[in-house]
């Protein structure tokens, strides 16, 4: 191929395309390929992992089920690729040991070591093909079924004719070019973006004992003056995998709040980054520890959420969650609270009963009126309060092997 | 001198109520004297916590006295504001 390459191509035939190279397209596509599909994964940036490695998410959440105290053994929520892909990270030095956090334990990664422990594993994959810098741009349906995928990279288009489509794209955007029906909750319920950023060069103990509730009344005191923008009220730290590393994770407000909108998500990116350099400046200037602090990290996009929800076959609730409900053949769990964070105060967590899983069933990852559709990850057919527990990367990963699974078995 | 008992509880009753209309799901039957931390309250809540303590009771609390004890409870944070 080369820059005079001719405007628009044919691809081969895909049995699976998957849309969105996130924690869930990884898992749909890696699922789909390794049951014998010849399986096409788009992603529109130039890294795999979404969320967990663009946004710079750094912990995973949801793999591992609730213990109520530390005595109780680990145990993964998911076996299967949720499993293999987190020991994966941890043999590949992408990710160090589960940390608990409250109640619930998560397991810190890298989130560049995560990309590329993906590119890892997709080379290894002969029938699954990765496109990067890949945008989906339209999706041809007739009598309520997906035939063909149109794709654009660097002002050339491509067509492959596919028997089914995973959206995994975290907005529900196959869908939506697909004709499928959604649902997005209205825009003061859904939960807020975060802008998070890596600072290197602080002291190691910079955030211990009781550092981190002076840096609270620092940033407070600074917001009170006018030192600081409102906006840094949103603002948690935290190790990263590397103890000389510090995770900020900024919560925005955002209002009025689109996530699917150019105008909106340039305000996010834009007013994250304008916040982050003037935290790190503040605190270079007044927080002991932190005099030779600075930004080392800034992520590919800001992090998002929620938006849309696909309607499926059947729609997992708040009810399901908090209830524990096993559902009559579940092909995933869903180990993680309800945690909204529908405003930049920090999260409200719910916890389930007994601190059990919910059954998620495979009529939650089809769309109910595109009979080859199916969803993984946090686009997945669910209500906006379910949404608050599916939509970490834990569950993502869980949820897109299942479509993976069964779009192969679709397609044979 | 020591503060009036009354001054106290009109104290605490207030901080109970900022902490449950703006920073924090209390439970029903919380109490001055139970742990907010388990209750869910994080240095992000805790910034919150000092702007309201501020415009509220128009007092700042020291630095030196921001720690994880002295935050424990709505009554040891009533502690740290001075009488009127």
């Amino acid at each position: 191929m080369s820059c005079f390459a001719p405007a628009s191509k044919t691809f081969e035939k895909t049995d699976v395309l998957v849309a969105g190279g996130g924690t869930a397209g990884i898992a749909a596509a890696v699922a789909a390929a390794r049951a014998g599909a010849r399986t096409l994964l788009l992603e529109r940036r130039g890294a795999l992992g979404g969320m967990a490695s663009n946004a710079l998410v750094h912990t995973l959440c949801g793999l591992y089920l609730i213990r109520e105290d530390a005595t109780q053994p680990l145990a993964y929520a998911n076996e299967g690729f949720p499993r293999e892909f987190a020991e994966r990270l941890l043999v590949g030095g992408g990710a160090s040991a589960p940390v608990r956090m409250g109640k619930l334990d998560v397991l810190p990664h890298h989130p560049a070591a995560l990309a590329a422990i993906a590119d890892d594993l997709a080379h290894q994959i002969p029938n699954l093909t990765v496109l990067l810098h890949t945008d989906l741009t339209a999706v041809g349906t007739a009598s309520g079924k997906i035939h063909t995928a149109h794709f654009f990279c660097r002002g050339r288009t491509f067509e492959a004719g596919v028997q089914s489509l995973i959206d995994a794209s975290g907005d529900a955007e196959a869908s939506v070019l697909a004709g499928a029906e959604f649902d997005c909750a209205p825009a003061d319920r859904l939960q807020r973006p975060a802008y998070i950023f890596g600072i290197g060069g602080a002291s190691e103990n910079a955030l211990e004992d009781d550092a981190r509730l002076k840096l609270a009344h620092l940033i407070s005191g600074a917001v009170a003056s006018g030192d600081l923008p409102p906006e840094a009220l949103g603002i948690a730290f935290r190790h990263g995998a590397d103890k000389r590393e510090i995770w900020a994770t900024l919560d925005l407000q955002a209002d009025p709040y689109d996530p699917c909108s150019p105008s909106c998500l340039t305000r996010v990116e834009s007013s994250g980054r304008r916040v982050s350099f003037e935290i790190a400046r503040f605190l270079r200037l007044h927080a002991p520890g932190f005099e030779r602090a600075e930004i080392t990290r800034t992520p590919a996009q800001a992090g998002i959420r929620e938006s849309r929800r696909v309607r499926g076959l059947a729609c997992l609730t708040e009810e399901d969650i908090l209830d524990a409900k096993p559902g009559g053949n579940p092909v995933a769990f869903a180990s993680w609270p309800l945690e909204m964070r529908e405003n930049a105060r920090g999260p409200r967590f719910r916890f389930p009963a007994g601190n059990r899983p919910a059954g998620i069933s495979l009529d939650c990852l089809r769309s109910r009126n595109i009979e080859n559709l199916f969803v993984a990850g946090r686009c997945m057919s669910c209500t906006h309060e379910a949404q608050g527990s599916i939509r970490v990367t834990g569950t993502c990963l869980a949820t897109g092997e299942a479509a993976g699974k069964a779009a192969a078995a679709f397609s044979r | 001198m020591s503060e009036n008992p009354d001054s106290i509880a009109e104290k605490e009753a207030k901080l109970l109520s900022i902490l449950s209309t703006d920073i924090l799901e209390i439970p029903p039957g919380f109490t001055p004297a139970d742990d907010l931390f388990e209750a869910g309250l994080d240095s992000m809540s805790i910034m919150r916590l000092l702007i309201h303590v501020e415009s509220a009771f128009g007092c700042r609390i020291p630095v030196a006295r921001v720690n994880r004890e002295n935050f424990s409870t709505v009554s040891k944070i009533v502690a740290l504001i001075p009488a009127a």
